[in-house]
């Protein structure tokens, strides 16, 4: 008798311990106080991309054995301890203004902007352009719509974001610094052929990337009857990602 | 005593059986909201605005997949300036105007957006049943961030409940930003081509004002009452004007002294023995003179980039006119616009009255070409 009540008794502790891990999942929680949270920490060396409170706010790591990307087609790690859990994309266009100046029937003129973009924690991005071709108000230069090379003396309105070396040097491939994965959309890709349809992927991202430079090169051809006048166009770029 | 122990025991260890059983099923209910996944939000274009433009007036795209199983009945849209924490509203983000332009994947949602910032879709509450379902959803009438080259976030969470209200079901967050636009701009120089003289011939094939010879000409013969006397002069004109040109002769009819030839003020055949001074630019015939005068616009238009033209009264084989002032020629064959180089010849014709008084007739007549852009 006083063995079955030792089995019980047994008994009972492991089902206690076995309900009190059973109930207890795996969530990680930030460490957080009413005036300070840590996000994404970790035990161990360094680990920790974002404190804050109020009015202080801190993006630190220590003690990292190796930091970096590295990836193939089907597989993608960063390493090191800045890492959020949160979806992250920064995307600027300096300037903002291109002038082509005087367009002539007897050579092409070109223009380059850029713009960057970074996207962590996602799947990729695309980038589009949108916009009119340049348009004097009553005439609109035609779009290449299909892709080509400049032909002076025809009217043409393209562009690329590669490095070209015609009509005249100009243009740079996409800069990917160290952590990007950013290329040119293979419509926009091939050097000294331009291409313009509005709505188009010019640029994308495969996965998650750092930032990425990238270099429009415009391409201006018209002909002697162009009709006169100063040509603008609103270029709008936007940049999707997926999470 | 022992026997009480023992059953004691027993009901200890059957309840601990019991609420270990139990245990985990209660813990199923913990409210730990699903990630929704395969998010974007694609920023389009509104009306006039781009998709990323600064303060314009856009649609968004949202796409996500929503997990299987779960009840729907609102889902809402919170933009913020962070993805995660306290919810600021980007500054200048206003979302009271929004529509639900269109919707796929669950549907059934009208748009609810009183709360700038936060409109959330609401429909009869229902599970997403089967496979988890791709869903998109377009807002329309959104009025982007102000600030360029802005990040932004929109969390996405679904409710149970009809107004978003109560514990979120399912969440997502994604990233958009605002990007300033690139203002190209280019200058097409105005060009106007344009040159008198007696003749103008071509360089490579293409009319050439540089070999322009004086603009001083002589009939071909003295005026007499029984033939008539002619004359030809030529013009080159091109512009690359939107509307093209118009050419107009401006000048007095042939004059002597107190003398004139009088003009033709309106197109006729002529008449020798009658006192006639006119023009046209068409190659005539020996109905006007015993040798033909003038010649047709070369090259030859072709209502694209030749537009060269005579205009009424200038433009009928054998019949001449001139009053001073009248547009002789324009840029208008096949719809008015620019045209490249051609050469246009005027015709000049003078029959005259045994009356006509002697003396050496002249004039100068001044050619203006104005173009339109």
């Amino acid at each position: 008798m006083v063995k079955k009540h030792v089995a019980w008794g047994r008994l009972s502790f492991v089902f206690i311990i076995c309900a009190v891990i059973g109930t207890s999942p795996a969530h990680a929680t930030p460490h957080q106080s009413t005036n300070y949270r840590f996000d994404e920490s970790t035990l161990g060396a360094g680990g920790m991309d974002l404190s804050s409170s109020a009015n202080y706010q801190a993006s630190h790591s220590t003690g990292d054995v190796s930091v970096g990307n590295a990836a193939s087609t089907n597989y993608q790690v960063q390493a090191g301890s800045k890492t959020t859990n949160d979806p992250t994309l920064s995307f600027s266009i300096p300037g903002g203004s291109t002038n082509l100046g005087d367009f002539t029937a007897g050579s092409a003129t070109t223009a380059t902007a850029s713009f960057s973009v970074s996207n962590y924690t996602s799947y990729g991005y695309v980038v589009q352009i949108i916009g009119t071709s340049p348009s004097n108000g009553g005439y609109t230069l035609t779009p290449m719509t299909s892709t080509d090379v400049s032909i002076p003396g025809t009217v043409q309105f393209g562009i690329n974001l590669v490095a070209n070396t015609s009509p005249t040097s100009i243009g740079a491939n996409p800069d990917n610094g160290d952590f990007g994965f950013g290329v040119a959309a293979a419509n926009y890709a091939t050097p000294n052929n331009y291409r313009y349809v509005s709505g188009e992927t010019i640029a994308m991202a495969p996965k998650s990337s750092g930032i990425t430079n990238y270099t429009i090169s415009y391409l201006v051809n018209v002909a002697g009857l162009t009709p006169g006048g100063k040509y603008t166009s609103n270029q709008t770029i936007v940049v999707t990602g997926t999470y | 005593m022992q026997k009480k122990r023992g059953i004691l025991s027993r009901s200890l260890g059957i309840a601990l059986l019991v609420a270990t059983i139990l245990a985990p099923l209660f813990s199923m209910n913990n409210a730990y909201a699903s990630q929704i996944t395969n998010r974007s939000l694609t920023l389009q274009a509104g009306a006039t605005d781009g998709g990323s433009k600064p303060g314009g007036v856009v649609n968004h795209l949202f796409s996500f997949t929503l997990p299987s199983g779960t009840t729907v009945g609102s889902i809402q849209f919170a933009y913020c300036t962070t993805a995660s924490g306290t919810c600021t509203m980007p500054t200048g983000l206003v979302s009271t105007s929004a529509t639900l332009a269109s919707q796929s994947g669950a549907t059934g949602f009208t748009m609810v957006n009183t709360t700038n910032g936060s409109p959330y879709i609401t429909r009869t509450a229902a599970v997403v049943a089967g496979a988890p379902v791709a869903v998109t959803y377009q807002i329309g009438s959104i009025t982007n961030p102000t600030t360029p080259n802005q990040t932004f976030y929109v969390r996405i969470s679904s409710f149970a409940t009809t107004n978003a209200s109560g514990g979120t079901t399912d969440t997502g967050t994604v990233a958009a930003s605002t990007a300033s636009q690139i203002i190209l701009s280019g200058t097409m120089p105005e060009s106007l081509v344009f040159c008198a003289g007696a003749t103008i011939t071509t360089t490579a094939g293409v009319p050439d004002c540089a070999t322009a010879t004086s603009g001083v000409i002589s009939f071909n013969q003295l005026f007499s009452p029984t033939d008539t006397a002619t004359a030809s002069s030529q013009m080159v004109a091109s512009t690359n004007a939107g509307s093209g040109y118009a050419i107009t002769v401006n000048g007095p009819t042939l004059t002597s002294g107190a003398n004139t030839v009088s003009p033709m003020a309106s197109s006729a055949v002529g008449a020798r023995g009658v006192s006639q001074f006119g023009i046209n630019l068409k190659l005539n015939t020996t109905t006007t003179s015993t040798v033909p005068v003038g010649l047709e616009i070369s090259v030859p238009s072709n209502g694209t980039n030749y537009r060269a033209q005579a205009t009424a009264g200038y433009n009928t084989v054998d019949s001449f006119k001139f009053t001073s002032g009248d547009t002789v020629a324009d840029s208008a064959s096949g719809g008015a616009g620019g045209s490249d180089a051609q050469i246009l010849t005027a015709s000049y014709i003078v029959n005259v009255p045994g009356s006509q008084p002697a003396g050496t007739y002249t004039t100068t007549l001044t050619y203006i070409c104005t173009p339109t852009f």
